[in-house]
């Protein structure tokens, strides 16, 4: 964990690790000094918390539709195709968002022509940022997010279901207790892991969707870097600041992890 | 099979047509891309969206397919996603197994583990290890350093705590050791799990590419990504801060082509995924059997 | 048996822990191997005993830098040649231009810096590194080398640090990249080339309301323009956001971003925009979507450089428009009657070498040779097989290239297959003397981009470039903050260019700037352009 040190160095690979001088808390001043700070941690969760509210739980509500179809080839179907637009990288995702919502795109001709209204600046609309970014990951990963839910679903014993359909159970009171606690462990660990890394919000699609309009209510903490730091080859910058993000990860971590034993689940470690 | 109320019907169908909805959404993009690799280059130039080929041509897959680059990436990828796989899925699942034994120190073992999500080493330091156990200009440099995603790890072996104890304890009292409880208890129960990894490995070591630029310097030994990134993204110069001089060297090959070199780079694994997909469905089909 | 299984499984274990914990854990001791290159930063020992071009021993030459294209194989008859040649085991690593910076930047902080290093015009990396030592200076060297010796003082001096030179400059030309305007438009719609801001406003708003391409729809529009306000469509030096041309009340210059003449042209802008007359977008079109807008005849004014234009789009723009012509836009007179753009600085990017060179004075003199070599400039009629240079250069006619009409055309695989030795030099862009005589079009093979190129060329030769006094100044806080500062205020103003910012605030704008660093850049700028006894504006 030697390279943590860097953070309190200043770092230069000509003076070497051990005689770059110490230089303390500098760093981590440097980054809270900056007024934009605030905002851009506000900004960083606020994504992934928005996330972690509706890109989430919609992976879950995915993966007991389709367990719900009954059709083998349909569900296969299903399936391949909702895991897509995963293989899509976020360059070609944000390069089709953009000619759908540019102010002569798709959807604007869609809304002045068909409704009569105004063509609305989405990419450039501070308050649409976040929306558009949350829909992109829905549209991106949530077909993905299934897998593991549908691998923990193929585990449950036919068993129960069968003994369930004995007492007359509903499609419904079955998804309820049978289908949802047998995911209960596995929605639990994934978001333990989530919450670890709530500072990280996809940097690449954040990179891409900037502009001067948007920055205030779209800068998070890996761009923040990018700009601050890494275009500029400052090694301990970047370090302090992965290193507040850890931090703040290993608390979130540790707290839901004694929230989800209190409450009887088995928690990480 | 089940007697279904009328009710339930209704839902049925009503689940059948939202997801076939957001199935055709999901679709849509790749439909564009496959236009557009099929169009004209000045076709794409002249009409805001296109969605079906107005004339059919194939110059941008002769483009990309002209050049040996392209193919030998491609092998190259293959073959990483092949090797990098199974090296990843032979010491997550030995690792996993050991931590759901009760051996001294597995809390703290986990929470270490865990502790390598949170604390990720920059590009540097994770640089200076590969360098130094000479895994530079090799294609193990792109396998060795990821062969255990943490991650992974973790939920894997939360996988394996949800085998009922009663088998495994049932193959201990007939004599067997840890290694085959191993190969013939929990790896055949856990195919389903063992086929999502495998999976999630795979497609990892498909789109990984910025470790390919940065541990090989051979570009015959380049990975398809780093390919498929130089077609797509031109990085530009960004004139604001003075890249006047480079504006004009850095032009993009034309849009039909960045498509064409999408759908080439993305079919070959989404062919692997029938095949996983018979073990993912083998649990689902025993219960409809049965019911 | 029992036992060794065991102990498999123990090693499996034991092995796959280490490898979770290798992705994280740094105990690297990075300290101890970079101490020596500390006590190799020292000055060369002047030695004119040795003979700078004996090839008597044999060296290892490693060397990094990037490169817009495919790089080449790291095995071909291309750089057998150079090895022969030169006596070396060369081993150049060249990286696609988009990774370099980060590539780079992990090679060089794991302690492997490699004998040359490129750095592109802009990187701040290259002045960095410099003040701590990591480059042998070159003052000494120069002198024996026909190009690297031949090139323009002003050119070095505009990268020095602390006062010696620490690297080779990449050729640019001097010319800028500056507005062209679709003449067959103006020709259709019975306009003449605009010839100050108001005009260039009226055509601009003639081409979006008036069908310059007469196909009955109203899909046109006037000017082309991506994110960052790029280009930025400076018709002379005064609008130029980049130059230091105006001065303040203290006679300081200032830089061209923050002065009256970028105040007149945001306001330009955003004229063009409330008539719809550019790029609706601008904000999110990258630079290739903004090529696009004005390739596929969308846009009517766009910018053209006398070299390094893309056939391809070109011709794209002719099969939908076989009518296109383009012209160049000569520069407008300003208001305080200047007339002339900005003249480049004359580099676009620099090859260091490794201050541990110092060791082996050989060695500097062989690796200096070959970069010598690199960028040797022959005038077109020497571009043929009797000039040996030249076919070694171009690896042999009838292998590399191929003589047609009289002219070289190298084979389609001679990047891919490392046909060429000069796919290989880092810095392979030739160093053209500043007395040769170049006819910009000749590389081209359209005939429409003949005229334009010629246009451009006409236009500059016919008019003076302004020599920005900034050139070869360093100022510590532009450096640490400059990038910053640049990015924000191309922010706000393409917030006012949106109407989202009145531009009434420009002074308060102005104000922030100063105070987040710009004052202390203005006034460290100013010390040095003093300090080189620039005092009243240069024209060229």
């Amino acid at each position: 964990m030697a390279g943590i040190l860097l953070a309190f160095k200043d770092y230069s690979p000509f003076r070497g690790f051990i005689d770059s001088p110490w230089v303390g808390l500098k760093y981590f001043k440097l980054m809270f000094e900056d007024a934009e700070v605030i905002q851009v941690i506000w900004n960083t969760l606020q994504i992934s918390f928005l996330q972690i509210f509706f890109a989430f739980p919609i992976s879950i509500i995915l993966a007991l539709m389709l367990n719900e179809i009954r059709n083998q080839v349909y569900k296969k179907f299903l399936q391949s195709v909702v895991y897509l637009p995963h293989f899509l990288s976020w360059v070609v995702v944000v390069g089709i968002t953009v000619i759908f919502l540019r102010s002569e795109g798709l959807v604007n001709t869609f809304l002045i022509n068909i409704f009569d209204m105004n063509a609305i600046p989405f990419l450039t609309d501070p308050a649409m940022f976040k929306p558009i970014v949350i829909l992109q990951v829905i549209w991106k990963e949530s077909g993905w997010g299934t897998i593991l839910f549908l691998a923990a679903l193929s585990g449950v014993s036919p068993h129960l279901y069968e003994a369930a359909v004995m007492d007359g159970a509903s499609r419904l009171r079955q998804m309820w207790h049978i289908t949802l606690p047998a995911l209960k462990s596995t929605i639990v660990i994934l978001l333990i892991l989530r919450l670890g890394t709530v500072m990280d919000s996809g940097f690449e699609q954040i990179f891409l969707m900037l502009n001067p309009f948007n920055m205030e209510s779209g800068n998070v903490l890996d761009t923040y870097v990018y700009f601050k730091g890494i275009q500029q080859a400052n090694f301990s910058f970047a370090t302090a600041v992965g290193l507040f993000k850890g931090v703040i990860g290993l608390v979130l971590v540790v707290l839901a992890n004694r929230l989800a034993k209190r409450f009887g689940e088995e928690g990480l470690y | 099979m089940f007697k279904s109320t009328g009710r339930e019907r209704v839902m049925e169908v009503i689940n059948n047509i939202i997801l076939l909805l957001i199935a055709l959404t999901m679709l849509f993009p790749f439909f564009y891309i496959f236009s557009v690799s099929f169009s004209s280059v000045s076709d794409v130039l002249n009409s805001e969206f296109l969605l079906w080929p107005k004339e059919w041509v194939t110059d941008a897959y002769s483009y990309i397919l002209g050049s040996d680059q392209f193919i030998r990436s491609l092998f190259v990828t293959v073959y990483i996603t092949v090797v990098g796989t199974f090296v990843n899925l032979v010491f997550t699942s030995t690792m996993a197994y050991t931590l759901t034994r009760n051996i001294i120190g597995q809390r703290t073992i986990m929470f270490l583990v865990l502790f390598t999500i949170l604390f990720s080493a920059g590009m540097i330091p994770t640089y200076m290890i590969v360098k130094e156990t000479g895994l530079l200009n090799s294609l193990w440099a792109l396998i060795i350093p990821v062969a255990i995603s943490p991650f992974n790890l973790i939920i894997m072996t939360q996988f394996f705590k949800g085998i009922p104890e009663e088998l495994t304890e049932a193959a201990l009292i007939d004599g067997a050791n840890d290694i085959q409880i191993f190969s013939k208890i929990i790896l055949p129960l856990s195919k389903p799990a063992l086929a999502a990894f495998g999976l999630f490995y795979a497609v990892g070591h498909w789109n990984s590419y910025f470790t390919g630029v940065l541990y090989l310097n051979d570009p015959a030994k380049w990975p398809i990504q780093v390919i498929l990134r130089q077609i797509v993204i031109v990085n530009e110069p960004n004139a604001a801060l003075g890249g006047h001089a480079a504006m004009l060297e850095a032009i993009p090959p034309p849009e039909t082509v960045q498509m064409a070199a999408i759908l080439l780079a993305t079919l070959p694994i989404l062919i692997v995924y029938p095949f996983l997909q018979k073990h993912f469905a083998k649990g689902v089909m025993l219960g409809s059997v049965k019911g | 048996m029992k036992k060794k299984q065991l102990i498999i499984s123990f090693l499996i274990l034991f092995l796959s822990f280490m490898l979770v914990a290798c992705t994280s854990d740094q105990t690297t001791d990075d300290g101890k191997k970079t101490e020596t290159e500390k006590e190799t930063a020292t000055e060369p020992e002047k030695n004119t005993e040795i003979d700078p071009f004996d090839h008597a021993e044999k060296y290892t030459i490693t060397g990094m830098t990037f490169r817009f294209g495919d790089p080449p194989p790291v095995t071909s008859p291309g750089l057998d040649m150079i090895n022969e040649r030169f006596n070396v085991d060369y081993k150049p690593e060249i990286i696609p231009q988009g990774d370099y910076i980060e590539k780079s930047s992990a090679i060089v902080a794991s302690g492997s810096m490699p004998d040359l290093v490129g750095f592109p015009g802009t990187d701040t990396r290259f002045y960095q590194w410099a003040e701590e030592g990591a480059f042998l200076p070159l003052d000494d060297y120069l002198k024996h080398y026909e190009t690297l010796g031949n090139i323009p003082d002003y050119i070095y001096n505009s990268f020095k640090v602390d006062g010696k030179i620490y690297g080779i400059p990449r050729y640019s030309q001097p010319y800028p990249v500056t507005p062209v305007i679709r003449k067959d438009w103006l020709d259709n719609l019975g306009l003449e080339v605009p010839t100050n801001y108001e005009e260039l406003e009226k055509v601009a708003i003639a081409f979006t309301k008036d069908d310059p391409d007469g196909n009955g729809k109203a899909d046109t529009y006037g000017v082309a323009i991506g994110e960052n306000i790029n280009p930025n469509f400076n018709m002379g030096t005064y609008w130029d956001f980049n130059a230091w041309y105006h001065q303040n009340e203290k006679g300081d210059y200032i830089p061209g971003v923050i002065s009256e003449g970028r105040k007149d042209l945001i306001q330009f802008f955003a004229n063009l925009y409330k008539e719809g007359a550019m790029t609706k977008d601008f904000a999110v079109l990258d630079w290739a979507s903004t090529n696009t807008e004005f390739y596929s005849g969308k846009a009517g004014v766009f910018v053209g450089g006398v070299s390094g234009m893309s056939e391809a789009y070109f011709e794209g723009l002719l099969a939908a428009n076989p009518e296109a012509k383009l012209v160049a836009i000569p520069p407008f007179e300003a208001p305080d009657k200047s007339k002339g753009f900005t003249m480049g600085s004359g580099f676009s990017g620099i090859l260091a070498l490794n201050a541990k060179l110092a060791e082996d004075e050989g060695k500097i003199y062989r690796a200096l040779e070959m970069v010598d070599f690199g960028k040797k400039y022959y005038p077109q009629d020497e571009k043929n097989p009797q000039n040996e240079d030249f076919d070694f250069y171009l690896g042999k006619e009838g292998i590399g290239y191929n003589m047609e009409n009289g002219a070289p055309v190298q084979v389609p695989t001679f990047s891919s297959d490392g046909l060429a030795p000069s796919t290989y030099f880092l810095d392979n862009r030739e160093q053209v003397p500043t007395d040769a005589k170049i006819n910009y079009a000749d590389v081209y093979k359209l005939p429409e981009l003949k005229e334009m190129t010629t246009s451009l060329q006409a236009m500059f030769e016919s008019n003076p470039l302004y020599v920005d006094p900034s050139y070869g100044v360093l100022s510590p806080t532009n450096q640490e903050k400059g990038t910053d500062l640049m990015q924000f205020l191309i922010n706000e103003q393409s917030k006012m260019i949106a109407g989202q910012r009145p531009i009434s605030d420009w002074d308060k704008l102005v104000d922030e700037y100063l105070a987040k660093g710009g004052e202390a850049i203005i006034k460290e700028v100013n010390e040095g352009i003093k300090a080189k006894g620039y005092t009243d504006r240069e024209w060229k």
